[in-house]
């Protein structure tokens, strides 16, 4: 039988029923296998959005170690990474216990610099002591970046670094 | 069904979290990327512009709300803003390729309209899971495909909400059914495979 417009119409003004809702449930898991989101948008636009709302410079990997490749070349899981940026380099260091939850522990080259942890939908801040040593415990795994500013210079842009999987 | 007691709709969410991100608390936003993106990426796709094309549309327009937070009045508004400024950059986008590309898109896509939204591959993939769904989706117009695929990535308050932003008439969808749903509701229920297959 072809579809009448009358029925078209009926149907049409009809309230939505639960087989609508499977249909539609349906064309969400076809487009999702057939057109999926790439694996990492979400990172990046989470990471563009921090970077432009902190109007923050992004500062750069200067060296890894231990690294492994996640999911392209984005991020990376390391256990040793330095970033530098302005004459700032901070190095952290994650420690990976039998937990799920990792601790990490940082260096910045310079002292009296406040640190922000910013993890999945939660951040912290801590700062550094006088010889430039921060830590945070109990992080949970996950894309992380920090961001950094120096107290000396609370109008200046602060500094985020690429997101780092912990 | 999506709309469970306390989960609110995306508009609601996206009005909230947006709200809180203004008042210095940028915490809920991760939270609302996660859920409005793959509404963004449909919207984008269906205009017809590429994968690459949509990852870039779809990341400005969200940098586009961070850098304009400020000249949003109404926090209510928010997931309309995104949905529009997708739209719009995305067709502007996908004229322009079509643009540089005289006669590669456009008159492919006259042609063969059955290769508008769907894309070959995913349509054997779909008929190799045995989808009827797909089959008839796919035969749709063009304006009631990109309906019902941002639709299928919205909560059901959100309905109206989206389908106006998309710029359709008041009552494409919500709280009836709407044309374009009507339509696939007929042409499935007329085809003795989705009868089998329900």
């Amino acid at each position: 039988m072809t579809p009448t417009p009358e029925h078209e119409f009926r149907l049409a003004a009809e309230p939505l029923d639960d087989l609508d809702a499977a249909v539609l449930a349906e064309l969400r898991g076809l487009h999702s296998d057939a057109d999926p989101l790439p694996g990492d948008l979400l990172d990046r636009i989470k990471f563009t959005m921090s970077v432009a709302h902190l109007e923050a410079q992004v500062a750069e990997i200067v060296s890894e170690s231990d690294l492994a490749p996640v999911r392209g070349t984005d991020y990376d899981r390391a256990d040793t990474v330095t970033f530098a940026r302005d004459g700032l380099s901070v190095m952290v260091t994650i420690e990976h216990g039998e937990s799920p939850r990792a601790d990490v522990a940082g260096w910045v080259s310079e002292s009296d610099v406040e640190v922000e942890l910013r993890e999945r939908g939660r951040t912290r801040t801590t700062s550094t002591d006088d010889d430039g040593r921060f830590t945070f415990t109990g992080v949970e795994r996950g894309l992380a970046s920090f961001v950094l500013r120096r107290r000396s210079e609370p109008d200046a842009p602060p500094i985020i670094t690429p997101a780092i999987e912990l | 069904m999506q709309t469970g007691a306390g989960s609110e709709s995306l508009a609601v969410r996206a009005a909230d979290a947006f709200r809180a991100f203004r008042d210095g608390d940028p915490s809920g936003m991760s939270t609302l990327v996660d859920d409005v993106t793959p509404l963004l990426w449909s919207i984008a796709r269906q205009q017809g512009v590429s994968r690459q094309g949509a990852e870039d549309v779809v990341q400005n327009a969200w940098l586009k709300l961070v850098e304009h937070a400020a000249s949003i009045a109404d926090p209510q508004s928010v997931l309309k803003w995104l949905i529009t400024t997708t739209k719009r950059d995305a067709w502007t986008l996908g004229a322009r390729s079509r643009r540089e590309e005289p006669g590669a898109s456009e008159d492919i896509r006259e042609r063969e309209p059955e290769n508008t939204a769907p894309s070959p591959e995913a349509v054997v993939l779909a008929a190799e899971a045995g989808s009827v769904v797909w089959t008839h989706f796919a035969a749709l117009p063009q304006r009631c495909q990109t309906l019902l695929r941002a639709i299928a990535f919205a909560d059901r308050p959100d309905y109206a909400h989206v389908a106006e932003a998309l710029g359709m008439p008041v009552g494409s969808i919500g709280p009836t059914r709407g044309r374009c749903l009507a339509k696939l509701r007929a042409s499935l229920t007329a085809d003795p495979r989705w009868e089998l297959s329900t």
